[in-house]
């Protein structure tokens, strides 16, 4: 059935000779554009009737012509399926077309990955979920019919209605029922093609806009009455984009900057939170020599200048110091056309007082526009100066695109990785209707889906995506090794240990107020006891009933901080370090003093006030002379107090605490983290189990021993009555 | 259907495999076409027309025959593209030393391009048996669609 070849391979001779010269100019940006559109011709019993031949022939005719006219005729691709009741092929486009016309237009073909998810998954999947061209059927109205239902019982309707790039050409029949679905379509004696042309060259011209559903159209059809070029353009409309961050604002920018033909000159984007507002208003409109101290002698040319004949884009207008001061200093340059602005430090008679440049100017917002102007941040004045204003819809406003979006940022991100498929895709597009989420986050949940896929190959993108999910939105809770706590016992200060042993002695906030429950830290840090047995008491309970290292260690910081003052040494300190390979926080023991075993057999004799007798009394039976011979690291200690039977610790959380003291650097890998073990097991290294990776040791104890001048550490079964 | 093929030239094992590859994939509620193939004798034409979509591999075949080359002749290999998807392969060790004696090749010494998200070795006493691997491996099948060889 395969009669046709790709001709793309020998570009430029069978191109008619008058088109050679512009062609050749148009070369430097070839790849700038990519000009394609999908047509499928969906004929059941594989015979194409005369009318759908006309008018393909009709548009690929004017396929060619548009594309002539917009001068890149190289990468005008069309890429024809023919999709029969036996198979999908490329449709023999060979044995259709023997005259000019073939020639004249370049045909492609479906990419192979591409083929397959047509032939695994339907016509109507790949529409939906994995198209990136605008796409043209033609077909019959049975076929139509056919697709409405869908394959599989779901009725994809909506979706299809929603999207504005897919464009049916059928007989009266199949009319009727678009007209019904309320489906995009045109009749094939219609010759008059100019609505499906337009339609698709308004989708090439605005491609960096990912998205086929009618929401993004619409800011399609915006940016390109907006961007007509220059010529045809008498003023410079300055224009105002407003949406919320990583909604796209840049790309529609840069949309109407190619869009208006602008390419001679450059496209800048200044960050308005970047500089402090004198030097981004001295940044953007220059200055002239002696303005300020330290300014160029020559003077310096202003990014509206330098953007002459291009277009400046002031990011983020709300980012800035004093947004309204800015506005203000732009107000003047919007009213004249082109516009006219002032230098910093403009004298008259010396210097020109104004000067003009041809730029187009574009601003963004990323807050709510009434908000702004109710809280002042945004002037009036500066808002009516626009006549073009572009709203940048959301994420949610337009959920199918979320495919489209996937897919190119999955191309831009990575090209290893494991492909995205179309159940992915789909999946996708229907995880929440109501998902808040933006472009941003819908990357970060691509890679962190990518890192489960990585670290399980066995598992299928769609259980990665749920794997994400299930972790929560907040984007932190991947970077906490905190275990798995319920919210209840975080928040509430009621549930908080010691809060409930003297309740008299100071007001608890009431659970009801949030104000209070959010001004609760989630480590409590201000309300111990002073006394130190008494802080001990809260320790032990601490330790025995609730599995949260993090209080533990802060309370044991207490202890060891009080204990110290009273009668070990002064130089002792449990610092706190931040944000280290990842770890929001952790501690480490340590000292100023020189003579580390008075201070360390001061922390054998904390443990032993910190845990009960029968826990440790092994321990005690060899550690327990405070002589200096006894020495422990604290990292020891802080070892044990993380296998401690009680505490589920994770993986990551118990290398935080192994911290060579000596060379300063994190032992965080498992595979030292047990080479240090087993060098701590010692001779008993053969007796015990080893430890595994990932496992979490909720019944086994971790026991340290001083036999003959050695430290040893075992891992011990747990008995069960240890924790009553 | 998808198919599975066993690479095995042991009888015993071939059971076991068969036996664990029909009971993994009734449980995923799928059906799967299964081929068997001792690693040197000439394949069939049945075998032929069957590309793999999944391959359990033994390494250490006899005849002195590495896996990895018994590999190249199971249709679905064939083609060495770096883009083109080739088929899941299980690496099953059951324990009888084989892994001192037969290991993983370098990646440099192989002669076609193994795409590691795709290949899956089970070690003796891992964790991951060769269930657990299959029924990874077919739900990933299911999900990202299976030709029909």
């Amino acid at each position: 059935m395969n009669h046709f070849e790709p001709e793309y391979e020998t570009g430029c001779n069978i191109m008619p000779e008058k088109a050679q010269d512009p062609m050749k100019k148009q070369r430097v940006t070839r790849d700038a554009s990519q000009i394609g559109v999908d047509i499928f011709l969906l004929f059941r019993d594989g015979i194409l009737l005369d009318e759908a031949k006309t008018w393909l022939k009709l548009y690929i005719k004017r396929h060619a012509a548009k594309a002539l006219e917009t001068g890149s005729l190289d990468n005008a691709q069309l890429r024809l399926t023919h999709i029969t009741g036996e198979g999908i092929d490329a449709a023999p486009v060979g044995t259709l077309f023997h005259g000019s016309a073939s020639k004249q237009s370049r045909f492609g073909e479906l990419k192979p990955n591409e083929k397959m998810q047509l032939q695994l998954h339907g016509l109507i999947s790949f529409l939906l979920f994995a198209r990136e061209y605008p796409a043209i059927i033609i077909t019959e109205g049975e076929e139509i019919e056919r697709l409405c239902s869908g394959p599989d019982g779901v009725s994809h309707i909506q979706d299809l209605r929603d999207d504005a790039f897919i464009i049916f050409v059928t007989d009266r029949k199949g009319m009727a029922c678009a007209r019904r679905q309320q489906l995009h379509a045109v009749p094939w004696e219609d010759q008059s093609q100019e609505p499906v042309i337009e339609r698709t060259f308004l989708f090439n011209r605005t491609r960096q806009i990912k998205g086929f559903s009618s929401v993004t159209h619409e800011v399609r059809r915006k940016v390109t009455s907006y961007g007509k070029k220059a010529e045809n353009r008498k003023t410079h409309h300055p224009v105002l984009i407003i949406g919320e961050s990583r909604t796209g604002k840049e790309l529609i920018a840069n949309a109407l900057y190619r869009v208006s033909g602008l390419e001679k000159g450059r496209f800048i984007a200044v960050a308005c939170g970047t500089f402090t507002q004198g030097l981004l208003l001295s940044e953007i409109f220059g200055y002239w020599p002696g303005a300020f101290t330290s300014s160029d002698s020559h003077g310096g040319m202003g990014l509206i200048q330098s953007a002459a004949k291009g277009a400046l884009l002031v990011d983020d207008m709300d980012a800035a110091d004093d947004p309204a001061g800015l506005q203000g200093a732009f107000l003047r340059c919007l009213i004249t056309d082109p516009p006219q602005y002032r230098r910093v430090g403009a004298r008259p008679l010396k210097k020109p007082l104004s000067e003009t440049a041809d730029t187009w100017l574009m601003f963004t917002l990323n807050k709510p526009v009434r908000e702004m102007i109710r809280s002042g941040k945004l002037r009036e004045d500066f808002l009516f100066r626009f006549q073009r204003i572009i709203q940048s819809p959301r994420l949610s406003a337009r959920p199918a695109d979320i495919p489209q979006i996937a897919l190119s940022l999955w191309k831009k991100s990575r090209s290893d990785g494991r492909p995205l498929t179309i159940p992915t895709l789909r999946h996708l597009r229907y995880l929440n209707t109501d998902w808040g989420a933006n472009a941003g986050e819908l990357q970060a949940l691509l890679l962190l889906a990518q890192e489960c896929l990585g670290e399980n190959k066995l598992l299928t993108w769609t259980e990665a995506i749920d794997r994400v999910l299930e972790k929560g939105e907040d984007y932190l809770t991947w970077y906490e090794n905190d275990p798995k706590r319920p919210v209840s016992s975080v928040q509430e200060p009621g549930r908080i240990g010691w809060a409930s042993e003297k309740p008299g002695n100071r007001p608890l906030p009431s659970l009801q107020d949030p104000k209070a429950r959010m001004a609760q830290p989630h480590i409590p840090s201000c309300e111990l006891p002073k006394n130190t047995d008494d802080l001990i008491d809260v320790l032990k309970r601490e330790i025995r009933t609730r599995p949260n290292t993090g209080l533990e260690i802060d309370v044991v910081k207490r202890v060891y901080r009080l204990h110290g003052q009273e009668s070990v040494c002064e130089g002792e300190r449990l610092e706190k370090r931040n944000y280290i390979e990842g770890y929001r926080h952790w501690y480490v023991l340590g000292t100023e003093h020189k003579d580390d075993a008075d201070n360390e057999s001061g922390l054998v004799r904390l443990l032993k006030r910190a845990y009960a007798e029968d826990t440790i009394s092994r321990l005690i039976q060899s550690i327990g002379k405070e002589t200096p011979s006894g020495k422990i690291h604290p990292y020891k200690v802080l070892l044990f107090l993380a296998l401690h039977p009680d505490n589920s610790v994770k993986r990551k959380e118990m290398s935080a605490f192994l911290w060579d003291r000596k060379g300063n650097k994190p032992l965080t890998s498992f595979e030292t983290h047990r080479e240090i073990l087993s060098r701590l097991m010692g001779i008993t290294r053969e007796k015990g189990p080893a430890l595994r990776k990932g496992t979490v040791y909720q019944n086994h104890l971790l026991v340290l021993e001083y036999i003959g001048n050695e430290w040893i550490l075992r891992l011990l079964a747990r008995e069960k009555d240890i924790s009553q | 259907m998808p198919v599975v093929w066993i690479v095995e030239d042991e009888k015993t094992y071939r059971e076991k495999a068969r036996a664990i590859v029909a009971h993994t994939a009734a449980d995923a509620d799928m059906e799967l076409h299964l081929i068997e193939w001792d690693g040197h004798g000439p394949l069939s034409d049945e075998q032929q027309s069957k590309p793999a979509d999944l391959v359990i591999l033994d390494l250490n075949l006899s005849h002195g025959i590495s896996g990895l080359n018994a590999l190249r002749k199971i249709p679905g290999f064939h083609n060495r593209h770096k883009d083109r998807l080739h088929p899941y392969v299980i690496i099953w060790s059951h324990f009888d030393g084989e892994l001192e004696v037969d290991p993983m090749p370098r990646a440099r010494d192989l002669k076609f391009h193994f795409n590691p998200d795709r290949v899956f070795r089970t070690y003796w006493k891992a964790e991951t048996n060769l269930e657990t691997a299959l029924q990874g491996f077919l739900s990933r099948m299911k999900e990202e669609g299976v030709y029909h060889g």
